[in-house]
């Protein structure tokens, strides 16, 4: 016992950490300025551009505003536990993020259990599979026995358009929200019986001038998503999510079931016949280049497997696990110009021409980006 | 209503005013900047006023405020961190130049410590010797029953004892 108090005294903080003067006058500004805010919102909008929004959603809806903002605040507070079924098209092996408009539906199986603000998630897409909470994140691939673990929530970044539906709750709020920042989407609320209908148009997100990105995953396109919700409860009922390219209208996503109360015993539970790695953002990368001459020395570096520079740039153990049987002995035959394509402002594609050891020429565009020293690392692309 | 506003208003104040100097504490050992701490103080209670308060009992209000305040450090290390915080938050804390030194030095020392252990052990230790929450606020700010709360603890201090007589880090 003795050494447990001795052990607290040692950690117990010997300066005082308190509040400054600026923080509790902010904090007190923002409680006055929030509750005007609201409530002027809720009850005085007549004049305002939002209000001309709200309007129309109220005039189609049958619902104010102050009800649509109530029950999305609402839904909010709910814990669940939830299953979805959700049809992509896209590859069992592929990115969570990634959509082609050519494959077949992939069934995900999307697991959700939440408590408070606390998070347990699943998504298995058949070849893929990632589980999550507030802590951490894992990805595996089960046919590879291989899979990477993430110290931290990153369940934006891996799953894309996905992680929508790790929060449906919070799709009614979140779409309203996006309505009054005014980013251009158009919204419509309608009310059909017992149900809440809400479609949202929505221009491809990101720079197009070169389409290489266009219609890879569903921010990155011309989409329209149609979500069905419980009139009552505001629960997600249903969504569908259509691209538009030129004059077709092609269906990507669809949820065939929603399910509520279905606790998935141990959530995210890891296969243990999977060799996980962990993956942390602390690659070296390699500084003082442009990215054509980066992507040069990178490519260059395959023919003798050169650790030196790939370790800098991608984490060994996957470029062990998933590049060095097909890149190892690869000469590159040319790099052309980067270009910049997409909603991802961080990060650069250049094209490559390499020709592989069994003779294969393999053409692609290497996405690379900086870490966060500023140096070059690939993300992608080969 | 106006009446219940300002009823709602103060009672919501009260806790903030209760608690922000150890919210503050509680955000600072964990990114390890006063200015960040009081940032993401800010922005905790810019997430509470947006929230329902009618649906979370008012005994509950504090370590509701706790949680929100815990996953925004989480964020912080997630990805970019100024984006993540709101614009109008971006403030300079007033600080002493020679005080935030010796704050982030203090900092230092005590994560330094915590850092050999398994991050969960480190966090309940964290919340239970520096943030001074009980076993009980602890399983319910991490959704967690307190008894494993308390094994993790335990297992935690254990681990940190042998580490301590062995290197005697005083």
């Amino acid at each position: 016992m003795k050494e447990y108090n001795d052990l607290k005294q040692l950690l117990k903080p010997r300066r005082e950490i308190k509040a400054s003067d600026r923080l509790r006058r902010r904090v007190n500004q923002a409680v006055d300025k929030r509750q005007r805010r609201f409530f002027n919102w809720i009850y005085s909008c007549a004049a305002t551009a939002v209000a001309a929004m709200i309007a129309i959603l109220s005039v189609s809806s049958g619902l104010s505003a102050e009800d649509m903002f109530r029950a999305a605040i609402k839904s909010m507070q709910e814990d669940a536990d939830i299953e979805l079924l959700v049809d992509v098209r896209t590859r069992k092996i592929e990115n969570f993020a990634f959509i082609d408009l050519n494959d077949d539906f992939v069934q995900h199986i999307i697991n959700v259990s939440r408590r408070d603000s606390m998070i347990w998630w699943r998504v298995d897409k058949g070849g893929r599979v990632a589980v999550g909470d507030n802590f951490g994140t894992s990805v595996w691939i089960e046919n590879m026995n291989i899979g990477w673990r993430y110290n931290e929530e990153a369940s934006d970044e891996l799953l894309g358009y996905l992680a929508i539906f790790l929060s449906p709750h919070e799709i009614l709020q979140s779409e309203l929200e996006q309505c009054l920042s005014g980013v251009g989407n158009e919204y419509h609320v309608t009310k059909h019986g017992e149900e809440l209908h809400l479609t949202v148009h929505a221009r491809p997100q990101g720079n197009f001038e070169n389409p290489y990105k266009l219609n890879r995953s569903i921010p990155e396109s011309e989409n329209e998503r149609n979500y069905i919700f419980d009139a009552e409860t505001k629960r997600l009922k249903s969504a569908l999510v259509k691209i538009f390219t030129g004059s077709d209208e092609i269906e990507v996503l669809r949820i065939s079931e929603v399910n509520y109360g279905v606790l998935r015993p141990a959530i995210t539970e890891t296969p243990s016949c999977i060799r996980f790695i962990d993956i942390a953002d602390n690659l070296a990368g390699l500084s003082g280049l442009s990215p054509v001459e980066a992507a040069s020395v990178v490519l260059s570096a395959m023919r003798s497997w050169d650790r030196t520079v790939l370790d800098c740039v991608i984490s060994p153990s996957i470029s062990d696990a998933f590049y060095k049987e097909e890149f190892s002995g690869a000469v590159l035959l040319s790099v052309g110009q980067q270009f910049q394509s997409g909603n991802d402002v961080n990060t650069v594609y250049v094209p490559y021409r390499l020709q592989l050891r069994n003779g294969c020429i393999k053409n692609h565009n290497l996405s690379m980006s900086k870490n966060k020293n500023g140096n070059w690392i690939v993300t992608g692309g080969l | 209503m106006s009446k219940m506003l300002r009823h709602k208003k103060d009672e919501l104040l009260q806790v903030i005013e209760d608690n922000i100097d150890y919210l503050v504490r509680f955000a600072f050992y964990r990114v390890n900047d006063k200015s960040c701490a009081e940032d993401i103080v800010y922005n905790a209670v810019l997430r509470m006023l947006e929230m329902d308060l009618s649906k979370i009992k008012t005994e509950c209000r504090r370590l509701y405020l706790f949680r929100i305040v815990y996953n925004l450090c989480q964020d912080y290390f997630n990805i970019d961190r100024i984006n993540k915080l709101s614009t109008d938050t971006l403030e300079i804390a007033d600080t002493d130049g020679d005080d935030a030194l010796l704050d982030q030095d203090e900092a230092d020392r005590i994560n330094a410590i915590l850092d050999s252990l398994p991050a969960r052990e480190a966090e309940v230790i964290r919340m239970h010797v520096i943030d001074e929450l009980t076993f009980a606020d602890i399983g319910n700010l991490l959704s967690i029953p307190a008894s494993t709360i308390k094994s993790r603890y335990k297992s935690g201090m254990d681990k940190l004892k042998k580490q301590y007589f062995k290197n005697d880090l005083r």
